[in-house]
């Protein structure tokens, strides 16, 4: 894994602690492999609204790119990929 | 002791204004949806708005149409305002919008430190609606308005019927109001739930809700009670059910195992088996979630041959209002010996067990069934029946406190907060309910987990007010569809208590009250009730107010009385049992009195000190405090 993947990820990790207020889980807790809903992070659907308004705020990645692409979503690192790609800000 | 016997019936939503209008459209009409006029939006999904009616002193928009629902419902009861002075009338009161300081222009000045218009939080702290209704007609018995996000005024008309059957009011005037806020849209387009079409509940097209302006009001009163004026009671408030999901703060447990034990609690309550149920009114918001949840758990408690509707197709979604206006359709179908089709349900969703009703059809009028269904897992059922003769044994008991603890101020530190979300799954609790947790907590001995039989009062005059900020923040910052979906859902008055019923999985009735003129008494008082009437056996009372910019402007307005103390909580487990608590055996009296300084939310200041040196053999005492009064600094 390159350097700037690596810092992208730590970064985003610690992002979605802030942005979810997550009380109960820092960036460490947060494994790229694993599923981010459910059985993984535990995050919801609203989690899911969140998390997208804030790709949307912080990296200018409209929310009509990730409507109903679940792929995205399905584990951290999906997640972390997607947003690299496509980051406009 | 007194049967809820309705003597007197006001509605007004989009459906139409007055008793009259309403009964011909709930057979009729199809009102239709627009989009918003009241304030400015980019956003296209429509509402259900009503003409507004005059101004009444600084009345917000949802207590006027409240007032205006009740000169309806004391007329139809022949009552006068002389005449309720002279009885020991209680205020029942559900909303979402009128207990929440959501005035933008007022928020974009507190946050730049600017005081020097508090004109809307001097409304808004004047205009909760119960406590407005009773200054507004001189009464002073209780004055509860219960703010349990979209199950308020059905568990308004609840309270109402637990305090005459327990005798600790003549007459209740029960209700809901609500209107259609710009931070109530925005917070609800941000959930992903509102169509963008009119609303079709039960149909496999729906995509959705629609909100709406609406108030509702009953006068509930034993039937000799209005009998006496010459007012002959036909129908009755015969039975309620509450229950909690105790899983999710906005979402419902998937097997509806609650709302099938509300729904059950009602009819017995009620003296009815469910093949007396003539039709439900069924919550049926259009969600997709809701609506096949709602009808599995109708299948299973009264099979598919039910007659049922949802008549939110004609009105949107009332919020606070919704319980109450659709008890009063209930009550209108049953005097009609019709039931309403449900409207624009033309293609019933096949995942829904069986369909509601396609056509209006004569039924003999004998009871039914009214359900809403709440954020966070409360669910409520109300039974209406014709009226039965004959007299209700209960009586008011004793009180007795088995448990208590109060916060001192700077705790919970964070390392506590971080402890306590690990031990019961909660990711981020808003302040208020980390002061509620956290007090709870400290309580010996603790609910015990899964319980079904002990009730949750929560109380706070302000509420979640750091969060709400956060959402009106969003508002003023951020384009509309990029307001976040969690702070609207942990903004609402009852965040508080479905955490703390997620946290410690309580299943039995909850209720969130909030207001300014000592919302902890009336809480004490509902609490003797619900245990008077065997509701359940204990109540766990959570009072906690946070430090907000909204609070500390708050304090300003404060005429009477020192300032509260700007963050704190207090929890008592009431019991109408005599059950040892670390003090011994202890009752709790309720008195009226003055009792100048206050902890948050109307907790008089000395009442630690007091219960920690009460005698068992007298007791404690609680006194309700002289309403304090308020105006603006410079005036």
């Amino acid at each position: 894994m390159n350097e700037d993947v690596t810092v992208f990820r730590r970064e985003l990790k610690e992002n979605l602690v802030d942005w979810l207020q997550l009380m109960d889980k820092t960036a460490d807790d947060i494994k790229d492999e694993e599923p981010i809903f459910k059985e993984g992070l535990g995050l919801d659907s609203l989690d899911a609204v969140e998390i997208v308004i804030m790709m949307q705020r912080k990296y200018g990645i409209a929310q009509t790119q990730v409507e109903n692409k679940r792929e995205i979503f399905a584990t951290f690192a999906t997640l972390a990929d997607f947003i690299m790609a496509n980051r406009t800000k | 002791m007194s049967r809820a016997g309705i003597s007197g019936m006001g509605v007004i939503s989009a459906l139409g204004d007055g008793l009259e209008t309403t009964r011909k459209a709930l057979f009729a009409a199809e009102p239709l949806p627009n989009l918003p006029r009241r304030f400015e939006t980019v956003l296209k999904l429509p509402v259900f708005e009503i003409p507004e009616p005059a101004p009444v002193g600084d009345a917000g928009l949802p207590v006027r149409f409240l007032l205006h629902a009740l000169d309806e419902a004391l007329e139809g009861a022949k009552l006068t305002r002389e005449m309720l002075r002279t009885m020991r009338v209680g205020i029942a009161v559900g909303t979402t919008v009128a207990c929440q300081l959501d005035n933008i222009p007022c928020h974009a000045r507190l946050r730049k430190g600017d005081l020097s218009d508090l004109t809307p939080a001097l409304a808004y702290v004047r205009g909760i609606p119960a406590e407005f209704l009773r200054r507004h007609l001189g009464t002073e018995g209780p004055a509860i308005t219960i703010s349990n996000a979209c199950a308020s005024g059905s568990d308004a008309l609840m309270a109402g019927l637990e305090f005459l059957r327990a005798g600790e009011c003549d007459l209740v005037i029960a209700g809901g109001c609500d209107s259609v806020s710009k931070v109530v849209f925005n917070g609800f387009n941000a959930l992903r739930v509102c169509s963008a079409a009119p609303c079709r509940p039960f149909d496999a097209e729906r995509s959705g809700l629609n909100l709406g302006d609406a108030a509702g009001v009953l006068i509930l009163e034993d039937p000799e009670h209005a009998a006496a004026r010459g007012v002959t009671v036909r129908y009755e408030l015969s039975g309620a059910g509450k229950s909690a999901d105790g899983f999710h703060i906005t979402q419902p447990e998937s097997s509806g195992k609650e709302l099938e034990r509300a729904i059950r609690l009602s009819l017995a309550q009620a003296e009815l088996v469910p093949e007396e149920i003539e039709f439900v009114n069924a919550h049926g918001t259009g969600t997709l979630v809701n609506d096949r949840a709602e009808g599995a758990v109708l299948a299973r408690v009264f099979g598919k041959g039910l007659r049922y509707q949802s008549t939110k197709a004609l009105t949107g979604h009332t919020l606070g209002a919704a319980g109450a206006i659709e008890a009063v359709f209930t009550c209108l179908m049953l005097e009609e010996g019709r039931a309403a089709a449900s409207r624009r349900c033309s293609d019933p969703d096949p995942d829904v067990p069986f369909p509601p009703l396609a056509e209006n059809v004569k039924i003999p009028g004998n009871a039914a069934l009214s359900t809403s269904l709440a954020f966070g897992g409360s669910n409520t059922a109300l039974a209406f029946r014709r009226i039965r003769p004959g007299k209700i044994e209960t009586a008011r008991k004793p009180l007795y406190i088995a448990g208590f603890a109060f916060l001192p101020s700077g705790v919970p530190e964070r390392e506590e907060l971080v402890a306590l979300c690990r031990k019961y799954g909660l990711r981020r609790p808003d302040r208020l309910t980390q002061l509620t947790l956290a007090a709870v907590e400290r309580v010996a001995p603790l609910p015990g987990e899964g319980e079904t039989d002990t009730a949750l009062i929560t109380v706070s005059s302000c509420g979640p007010t750091a969060t709400t900020e956060k959402v009106l923040d969003d508002i003023l910052d951020y384009p509309e569809e990029e307001i976040l979906p969690t702070g609207f859902s942990h903004s609402v008055i009852n965040a508080p208590a479905s955490c703390l019923g997620a946290a410690h999985h309580l299943h039995g009735p909850t209720f969130a009250l909030t207001g300014f003129e000592d919302p902890f008494y009336e809480a004490a008082g509902l609490a003797r009730a619900l245990l008077s009437g065997g509701v359940c056996r204990r109540v766990l009372i959570v009072a906690a107010d946070e430090e907000s910019l909204t609070t500390r402007a708050i304090e300003t307005l404060r005429r009477t009385g020192t300032p509260a103390a700007s963050e704190g909580a207090c929890a008592l487990l009431l019991s109408a049992l005599p059950e040892e608590n670390r003090l011994g055996t202890l009752e709790l009296k309720l008195e009226v009195s003055e009792v100048p300084r206050l902890l948050s939310c109307g907790i008089p200041e000395s009442f630690p000190g007091k219960l920690a040196a009460a005698n068992p053999a007298s007791g404690t005492e609680l006194s309700r405090l002289r309403p304090p009064s308020w105006e603006l600094p410079n005036s």
